[in-house]
């Protein structure tokens, strides 16, 4: 029976949170332990770890770079961060570099750490995952949606893009639905508002209808809590500051092209990124609750 | 606002700037008329002397004129210093001198006649091919009469005239007694006498309105003596007399001149009835003059007057100059000066009329700026306080990032514990419940022991979950986490109350070793698993101070010793007494400080973060927070090695503090 338990590990500088979290879970879970950056990734190293939760502030590394390197060396453990204050570069870091389940602030409620950290154990247990490769390979890209009023950025992506995949150019949620309905959408770049529109809450309502359009953000709006929000319910795969550098938005694009890629082949990925229950979501009118609703039943019907 | 400055105190403010053009205008007329004035009379008398040496040429010129016509006459005694002059030899010895000297119009040879002569002169007259000779006089009915009966008779008796000028012969000389008193005094003094020539005795081209002149000159015999008036009576023949005109020789010598505009006079004081006017080319009435004061000055201010001596008699030349005179140069200057002062005053009028506009518009200017300097100072003066404000709020929101973090540790394992245990709490609640049962079924009459067993079962089995995998061991560590997780908490509560007390007000035992231990406790987040902290504390009197103020110093400089360390160092803080005053130094191992950057590190606003990343506030607060204390703040740096701040406060408690802005 407990080799049927995921493998679990915690990493705190503060062996007391470590002794909490292990008290906490080790009647379900096979517990790991570790207190430095440097015993963690040696357990996972030796270890088929499932779910890791990390601390951000810590000698010698930050828990975003301890998760950026697990990702890399064990690319199936579910990352989350947990964190007793978070300032924004670490928030930012957490998408980017490590590529965050859940970031979750200290103290926690212990009924909903479970919760998460069972549907991270199961996405993990789930299926085997490969790293991802930095660039979409075989066959055709998939469609961009730009979705800013700011037509600077649309042009960069299609100068980039223009060859090789349809750019659509949205200043509005309608017109990046129209996009998503018609087009064969895999990324869409935003920002977190457009206009008069929120679109932070979209996206999230987006993701729970609609996960395999991978979501990048590009904004100069700094702030943290709503960027949580946007991890931990919007699953947004990049976060990116406005006025955006053309290299790092090429990297992010083709990053996240791939990831749909992979979406595509293999559905079952889609579990690792599961959201959190969206708080706020009528902020979402009806009317596009419904489109989402149906888009979402389009790619039901497509993956059977 | 503006206008009711302007308009507070209207009238000495218009008087003032009045004043300056009104005086302007004054004293630049005044100046001119003065200027005009003066280069007037310098002008006048630059044109008075060159008027007198016009004046004085001309009248040498007629002097010399008519010494050298009356010369003339004066050789004639050369004539008569020969034998048996005749007629034909006094025409012969007369006609150069007529034809050469134009303004000499007669010369005559006037014998002197004794009465019992007269006859046989008559008879020897008619003899010489003069017929019907006689000695004539005028009367007053302006006809010829033989001349009555005397002594002596001068008739004119050779005559030589220029041109149709005419003398009648035989004109007795003496029956003029204008004439006589000539003569006499001539024959007497044995020199030539002048005397003014009536017209009644010629008939002639005597056009011009001026007299002629007659001179006598005395003929004496020849050999005999004549130093005395006996001798010269009585050796005395008669004379040769010449007529001049003197409009015609004054006119010839004027000719001469270029410039007409003098006018000259000629007189002859010596007259018995006071002056005669011998010439005169008459200046035209002074109403002509286009000029008032050029007639002025041609009429009254200047003119010239030279007397000389003509044959026995006083002459005088009076010049003028006439109403033209000078007129293209004269008084241009003091009229240009007088124009060029008035102008000049116009434009230095203008130019404070100007002046007087623009300080109008000036005032304006500066009344309205000094308004909106105001407001912009004030609005400086609120964003200021804004930015020292959100400076405050700034580190305060880090701190507070630092302090959530070292308090949501230990609340985290704190509150997972309890909540933990409030499960774990309900098996044991649910144990005991079991328990209960179980004493009951014991001591209860008529258990079934198969019952009794079976609870027994249940009893041990929920011990054995709760003792399992040491589960009460692991609970009271648990608990003895929490506990040290809640002392922890409640230090870095009373650890803040420390740091900020009393928020401005000033203390007179502050204790600088322990207000660091307090920043170093609520810097402990940004040096922990970072910085090393060495600390040597020097026992320190007490100072005067505000804590919050101190400490917020302190922190500044420790954080920013934190943040200048990049991934690991060492901070070394030391204390101790100098001169009066209590150190404090901050040595980092940190980055350093560029030498460029390093005098500007105090200037507010200073930053080498992000735009948005700091309010460059952080250090000048410091420095004025320092020095209202009445202490120092010192730095010095090395690029890569480190910086070290020194913060000074002086030990005298009974020092007085400034109160703070």
């Amino acid at each position: 029976m407990a080799t049927l338990q995921p493998n679990i590990l915690f990493l705190d500088d503060e062996v007391r949170i470590v002794n909490a979290l292990q008290a906490l879970f080790r009647a379900n879970y096979n517990v790991f332990t570790a207190t430095t950056p440097r015993e963690a990734l040696n357990i996972v190293k030796e270890n088929l770890i499932h779910v890791v939760v990390s601390d951000q502030r810590m000698p010698e590394m930050l828990g975003v770079e301890v998760l950026r390197k697990i990702k890399d060396s064990s690319p199936r453990t579910m990352r989350l961060l947990l964190t007793g204050y978070s300032d924004l570069d670490g928030i930012v870091g957490s998408v980017n570099e490590g590529e965050v389940f859940r970031y979750v602030n200290k103290p926690w409620n212990n009924d909903a750490i479970r919760l998460t950290i069972r549907v991270a154990a199961e996405a993990a247990l789930k299926v085997a995952v490969a790293a991802m490769p930095a660039q979409p390979t075989g066959g055709a890209l998939p469609d961009v949606v730009v979705l800013d009023d700011d037509n600077e950025i649309f042009k960069t992506v299609e100068a980039v893009y223009s060859k090789s995949a349809k750019v659509h150019r949205a200043i509005n949620v309608r017109q990046a639905m129209e996009a998503l309905e018609n087009g064969n959408v895999g990324v869409l770049l935003s920002d977190l508002r457009v206009g008069k529109e929120d679109i932070g809450t979209f996206l999230k309502v987006l993701h729970e209808n609609y996960p395999q359009v991978v979501k990048i953000v590009l904004t100069n709006v700094k702030d943290g809590e709503a960027v949580v929000g946007l991890i931990n319910e919007g699953q947004i795969f990049r976060l990116l500051p406005k006025p955006p550098k053309n290299a790092l938005v090429k990297l992010s694009i083709d990053s996240a092209m791939s990831r749909y890629k992979a979406f595509r082949s293999e559905p079952r990925l889609l579990a690792r990124y599961q959201g959190e229950e969206i708080r706020g979501k009528n902020l979402i009118s009806p009317h596009i609750l419904d489109r989402l609703k149906t888009l979402r039943n389009r790619f039901v019907a497509a993956a059977h | 606002m503006a206008e009711t400055m302007v308009g507070s105190n209207p009238k000495p403010k218009y008087v003032r700037r009045i004043l300056p053009l009104a005086l302007t205008i004054v004293i630049g007329i005044a100046l001119s008329m003065a200027a005009y004035l003066y280069t007037n009379e310098v002008e006048r008398q630059r044109l008075e002397s060159e008027f007198n040496q016009l004046a004085t040429g001309r009248a040498t010129a007629i002097r010399k004129e008519v010494d050298l016509h009356v010369g003339t006459l004066g050789s004639t005694r050369s004539l008569y210093a020969t034998e048996n002059v005749g007629r034909a030899k006094f025409r012969n010895f007369t006609s150069d001198t007529l034809k050469q000297y134009k303004s000499t119009t007669a010369m005559m040879w006037i014998p002197r006649i004794m009465a019992g002569d007269r006859q046989a002169f008559e008879l020897g007259a008619e003899r010489d091919g003069l017929p019907n000779f006689h000695i004539v006089e005028r009367h007053d009915d302006n006809q010829f009469h033989l001349a009555g009966q005397r002594e002596e008779y001068f008739p004119a008796y050779f005559v030589e005239v220029s041109g149709d000028y005419e003398i009648v012969l035989g004109l007795d000389a003496s029956s003029d007694s204008a004439w006589l008193s000539a003569m006499v005094q001539a024959r007497d003094e044995g020199r030539l006498v002048a005397a003014p020539s009536e017209r009644t005795t010629a008939r002639g081209a005597n056009t011009d309105n001026t007299k002629d002149i007659i001179v006598f000159n005395p003929i004496y015999q020849i050999g005999l003596p004549r130093e005395t008036v006996e001798q010269r009576r009585k050796n005395f023949l008669g004379f040769t007399a010449a007529i001049y005109r003197i409009g015609g020789l004054v006119e010839e010598v004027l000719k001469t001149f270029k410039s007409a505009d003098i006018g000259i006079v000629v007189f002859d004081d010596a007259g018995p009835s006071g002056s005669t006017l011998l010439y005169g080319n008459a200046l035209p009435p002074a109403a002509q003059a286009d000029s008032g004061a050029a007639a002025n000055m041609a009429s009254g201010t200047f003119g010239f007057v030279t007397t000389f001596d003509v044959a026995g008699r006083k002459w005088s030349i009076a010049a003028t100059p006439s109403t033209q005179y000078g007129s293209g140069k004269l008084f241009s200057l003091p009229r240009i000066t007088l124009a060029a002062g008035l102008s000049f005053t116009g434009l230095l009028a203008l130019f404070f009329l100007g002046l007087i506009r623009r300080t109008t518009q000036v005032e304006k200017l500066v009344t309205e700026r000094t308004a909106e300097l105001s407001t912009a100072y004030q609005q400086l003066k609120e964003s200021e306080a804004q930015l020292i404000q959100s400076e405050k709020m700034a580190s305060l929101g880090q701190m507070v990032a630092g302090i959530a973090h070292e308090i949501n540790t230990p609340l985290g394992y704190v509150s997972s514990t309890v909540e933990l245990l409030g499960e774990r709490m309900s098996i044991v609640n649910s144990l005991l419940g079991d328990f209960e049962s179980l004493a009951k079924m014991m001591t209860a009459p008529g258990t079934e022991d198969g019952g009794l067993e079976r609870q027994f079962e249940i009893v041990s089995g929920k011990i054995k979950v709760v003792r399992s995998e040491g589960s009460v061991q692991e609970t009271s560590q648990l608990l003895k986490d929490s506990i040290y997780g809640l002392k922890r908490i409640q230090e870095i509560v009373v650890g803040l109350k420390d740091f900020s007390r009393l928020d401005r007000a000033m203390i007179a035992d502050y204790d600088i070793n322990k207000g660091l231990d307090q920043t170093l406790l609520i810097a402990q987040n940004l040096l922990k698993n970072k910085v090393a902290v060495t600390k040597h504390y020097d026992k320190l009197p007490k100072v005067a101070g505000s804590p919050s103020q101190i400490n917020q110093v302190l922190l500044n400089i420790i954080k920013n010793a934190a943040e200048s360390i990049d991934k690991s160092g060492k901070i070394v803080i030391k204390t101790w007494r100098e001169r009066g005053m209590a150190k404090v130094s901050v040595e980092d191992t940190g980055c350093g400080i560029p030498a460029d950057i390093l005098p500007k590190i105090f200037d507010p606003f200073f930053t080498t973060k992000e735009v948005g990343a700091g309010t460059g506030l952080g250090l000048s607060i410091c420095y004025k927070i320092i020095k209202q204390h009445g202490g120092d703040i010192a730095v010095s740096s090395e690029t890569g090695k480190g910086t070290t701040f020194v913060v000074s406060l002086p030990m005298t408690e009974t020092m007085e503090i400034r109160k703070t802005a």
